[in-house]
């Protein structure tokens, strides 16, 4: 008898850990889905002004938004500095890193933590256009230097 | 052109009808493996000239070294400051992705490489990691352009249903309810398919020129009985 109670014991500690491990698993999906929902796109539909890319420049802002993380911002950041009529350019970032970048010096860094939040940013680089009173008008997902060069030609 | 995805056993294939194959193409989509291996990648694909124009991007190569992978030729370029660019290039398409650390070694690469099938023809290019690494595709799950025509975007619905709007759509298309949107300034059009499982945007290659952008709708014959207006 006493093994039984034994074994029952076993049991119910090896379901106990069980539930522990079904408990944290199902917390970990509860944390992604509040993150999809905070990181959602909902906002990015809604008007977002960004004072620091307001301009006396008729033809407004792009502003190329890149992580310092991101392989393929670096690349970009070099097409997007060459020197161009139109629009004023910008990079926006969240970080300081992205300044020390040598291909940004040639256009001025935004570095705003707020901002970037505001934007929804939803991968990287990104190219987003802004009206002279610092209005987000149109966002680009861009895929590599030449379809940013493509994407900057086209609307300038 | 007909690219698919296979993230986690489930496929996303879009099919475009008509002599597409003709016209450049690109694509890009999002991998992340576990915490043992760290991967987080975006991976480019594309028609041939997409890993030379890569390579170009980068500037002046420091080092490279090409061995034989999955059928295709694959090399690795290193620049001096901090990049790598590892492109593989088959018998019709071409796949890419680059790296900021430029010490990574050749058998690092293979690694890399081995986590995925490649799957080369000339309907186009499916890329499959294999079971068992656990690679999934992030929120934003691809990207691609068709030259000329259309881009075609792939959400998961799961993070990116706020994208769908509130009212009803225009019509149902083959797989789920369409919209049509107009971006903040009024000139863009693109239009969002809401399926089970996903949200695809799908908008003209070039938002200036209205021909490429009647032509991306048309091109989609499934939708043409959709009728097109602004958004309520």
């Amino acid at each position: 008898m006493t093994a039984v109670w034994q074994a029952l014991i076993v049991l119910a500690w090896m379901v106990l850990l069980l539930l522990v491990f079904a408990y944290a698993a199902l917390l970990r999906d509860v944390r992604e889905l509040q993150a999809g929902v905070r990181t959602g796109d909902l906002a990015a539909s809604g008007k977002v002004t960004a004072p620091a890319l307001a301009t006396s420049n008729e033809e407004g802002t792009y502003a190329l938004a890149v992580d310092p993380a991101c392989a393929s911002c670096r690349i970009a950041v070099g097409a997007f500095a060459q020197p161009a009529a139109g629009p004023d350019r910008r990079i926006v970032t969240a970080v300081d890193e992205v300044t020390d970048w040598p291909e940004a010096a040639a256009v001025g860094v935004v570095v705003d933590r707020a901002l970037w939040d505001s934007l929804h940013i939803q991968t990287t680089p990104m190219l987003l256009r802004f009206d002279p009173a610092g209005v987000l008008r149109e966002r680009q997902i861009v895929g590599s230097a030449k379809h940013l060069e493509k994407l900057l030609g086209g609307a300038s | 052109m007909a690219t698919a995805l296979t993230p986690v056993g489930g496929t996303v294939r879009i099919e475009v009808p008509g002599n597409h194959r003709a016209r450049p193409w690109a694509s890009m989509f999002w991998l992340t493996g576990s915490a043992a291996n760290g991967l987080d990648m975006r991976m480019h694909t594309g028609s041939p000239g997409s890993c030379a124009d890569a390579v170009s991007d980068m500037g002046e190569p420091a080092a490279r070294y090409s061995f034989r992978h999955a059928g295709g030729d694959v090399e690795v370029v290193q620049t001096k400051g901090g990049l790598a660019a590892v492109s593989w290039t088959g018998g019709h398409n071409e796949l890419y992705y680059y790296l900021r650390n430029h010490d990574i070694d050749v058998q690092q690469v293979e690694q890399l490489l081995r986590l995925l099938h490649l799957s080369d023809s000339a309907d186009g290019l499916v890329v499959r990691p294999r079971i068992g690494h656990g690679l999934r595709t992030r929120r934003l799950a691809m990207f691609t352009w068709i030259e000329g025509l259309m881009h075609v975007g792939v959400f998961h619905l799961l993070h990116h249903a706020q994208m769908l709007p509130t009212w009803r759509g225009l019509g149902t298309a083959s797989g789920g309810e369409l919209w049509q949107q107009q971006d903040a300034s009024g000139t863009g059009r693109r239009l969002l398919l809401g399926t089970p499982t996903a949200v695809v945007e799908i908008g003209p290659d070039d938002e200036a020129d209205p021909s490429v952008a009647d032509a991306a709708v048309g091109m989609l014959a499934e939708y043409r009985d959709v009728p097109l207006k602004a958004d309520a």
